[in-house]
C-alpha cells in the first residue's frame, strides 16, 4: 500500500503566530503551504551538514534542533538550540556561503522546508516576511553579541547561570509546587560545549548550585528552584 | 512507491543545468530519510547516491539520473532514503519552480519535465505567491 502523508497546513501548525510567514493573510500563507514540503524527523537525524550548500529554509514546527560547529580538533561545539517557530539555514542562504554549522534533531521534530526559489521570491512579494526575518537575524546577533562577551568577561559559573536563565525563559514550565521544570535534556558534554568549558567543570557547578538551593534534578530534568539567586549568580548586566 | 529513478538524456542536461542550480556536497549526505518526503529533485551529473533501505545500502545511482522529483510533488514519502557522497555535483529539483513550470504549458521546460517525471501532479497545483 502506498504511504501518504499527512502534511499539516501553516494555518493549523502549532507554532502558529511565532514563525517568520504567520503574519501573511490566509491567501498568501495558503500558497506558503502548498509550497514546502514537511517531514517529521527523529531524534539524532541530520538536517544540514556543516561544509554543505543550502538550498533552502527550514521553519521548526516542533521539537528542538542543535545547530553545532565541528572544529579542526574534532570537538563539537553547540551554538545555538532551536525550537518551535524558529528558522534554521537562513544565514547561509543569505549570505551564499556553505553551512558554517550542523544541525542535528535533539528531540523528535516537525520541520517543513522552503526551497531558495520561492524565499527569494516571497521576500521581494510580501515586505512581512522579510521584516520578520529582519528581526530574526536581529535577535540571532544580538544573542551571537551577548554570548561573545560573556565568554570573556564572565566566569564559567556566570555563563552557566545565564546559561539556565535562558533555559527558563524558553522551555521553562511553572509546576503546581512553584518549580520550575526545564523542558529541554542536555547532558553535560552539550552543556559543557554551550558553556564554553568542560565536562568536569559542569558537574562541579550544577553540584554547587544544587547545594545552594538554586536548582535540583530527577532523573535527566533539572528543576529550577530558586531563580532570584540564580539572576544573582548570572550577574547580568541591566 | 511512486517515484522512479529515470536515466535523463545529455542534451536535456544542458538545458536542466541552465534553469536550476547546480551544487557540490562537501560532506556525504542523507538528502532524503526513508518515509521522508524528498526536500527536491535531483539530477545527479558527478558522483555517487547510494539507495538506502533499512540502514544498508541496496542500489548505487550514478550519473546521469533523475530521482525524488514524483515523489515530492505528491507528498508521498519514499521508500528509501538517498545518502549523496561527498564531491557529488547535482542539479536540484526545487518544488517551487518544478511547480511553475508545470503551470505553463508555454514554457520551454514543460515537456521535458512531463516526460522526466511522469508522475508530476497536473498543473493545477502550481501556485505563486
Amino acid at each position: 500500500m502506498q504511504k501518504t502523508t499527512k502534511s499539516t497546513s501553516c494555518e493549523q501548525c502549532p507554532s502558529r503566530g511565532t514563525g517568520i510567514f504567520c503574519d501573511l493573510e490566509t491567501g498568501p500563507l495558503a500558497i506558503v503551504s502548498a509550497n514546502k514540503v514537511t517531514n517529521s524527523y527523529k531524534k539524532g537525524q541530520t538536517i544540514f551538514f556543516q561544509g554543505n550548500p543550502p538550498f533552502g529554509l527550514y521553519c521548526i514546527s516542533q521539537g528542538k534542533i542543535k545547530v553545532s560547529k565541528v572544529g579542526s580538533d574534532g570537538k563539537e561545539s553547540i551554538v545555538r538550540i532551536a525550537g518551535p517557530g524558529d528558522v534554521l539555514g537562513h544565514r547561509s542562504l543569505f549570505s551564499k556561503e556553505n553551512y558554517s554549522a550542523t544541525a542535528t534533531v535533539m528531540e523528535d521534530a516537525s520541520i517543513c522546508f522552503l526551497d531558495k526559489n520561492y524565499i527569494y521570491d516571497a521576500l521581494k512579494k510580501e515586505p512581512t516576511i522579510a521584516l520578520n526575518l529582519i528581526e530574526k537575524l536581529s535577535r540571532d546577533m544580538g544573542a551571537a553579541e551577548t554570548r561573545n562577551a560573556s565568554m570573556s568577561q564572565k566566569s564559567a559559573r556566570e555563563r552557566l547561570a545565564e546559561l539556565f536563565l535562558t533555559f527558563r525563559k524558553n522551555y521553562g514550565i511553572e509546576e503546581k509546587d512553584g518549580r520550575i521544570r526545564l523542558d529541554i535534556k542536555l547532558n553535560r558534554d552539550e552543556i559543557a560545549s554551550i558553556v564554553g568549558t568542560a565536562h568536569e567543570t559542569i558537574i562541579r557547578l550544577v553540584s554547587e548550585f544544587k547545594d545552594e538551593g538554586i536548582l535540583e534534578q530527577e532523573g535527566k530534568v533539572i528543576f529550577i528552584l530558586d531563580e532570584d539567586k540564580l539572576l544573582e549568580f548570572a550577574n547580568l548586566d541591566y | 512507491m511512486k517515484d522512479t529513478i529515470n536515466i535523463v538524456r545529455p542534451e536535456d542536461l544542458n538545458l536542466l543545468t541552465k534553469e536550476f542550480e547546480v551544487l557540490t556536497f562537501g560532506n556525504d549526505t542523507d538528502l532524503v530519510y526513508e518515509d521522508h518526503v524528498p526536500l527536491a529533485g535531483i539530477v545527479l551529473l558527478e558522483g555517487v547516491v547510494e539507495i538506502v533501505q533499512d540502514g544498508e545500502v541496496h542500489l548505487i545511482v550514478k550519473p546521469p539520473q533523475i530521482l525524488g522529483v514524483a515523489n515530492m510533488l505528491n507528498e508521498i514519502p519514499s521508500d528509501f532514503g538517498c545518502r549523496i557522497k561527498a564531491k557529488s555535483k547535482v542539479i536540484l529539483l526545487g518544488k517551487s519552480k518544478i511547480l511553475d513550470i508545470l503551470g505553463d504549458k508555454r514554457s520551454h521546460l514543460f515537456k521535458l519535465l512531463k516526460q522526466m517525471v511522469p508522475n508530476a501532479l497536473p498543473a493545477t497545483a502550481a501556485a505563486k505567491i
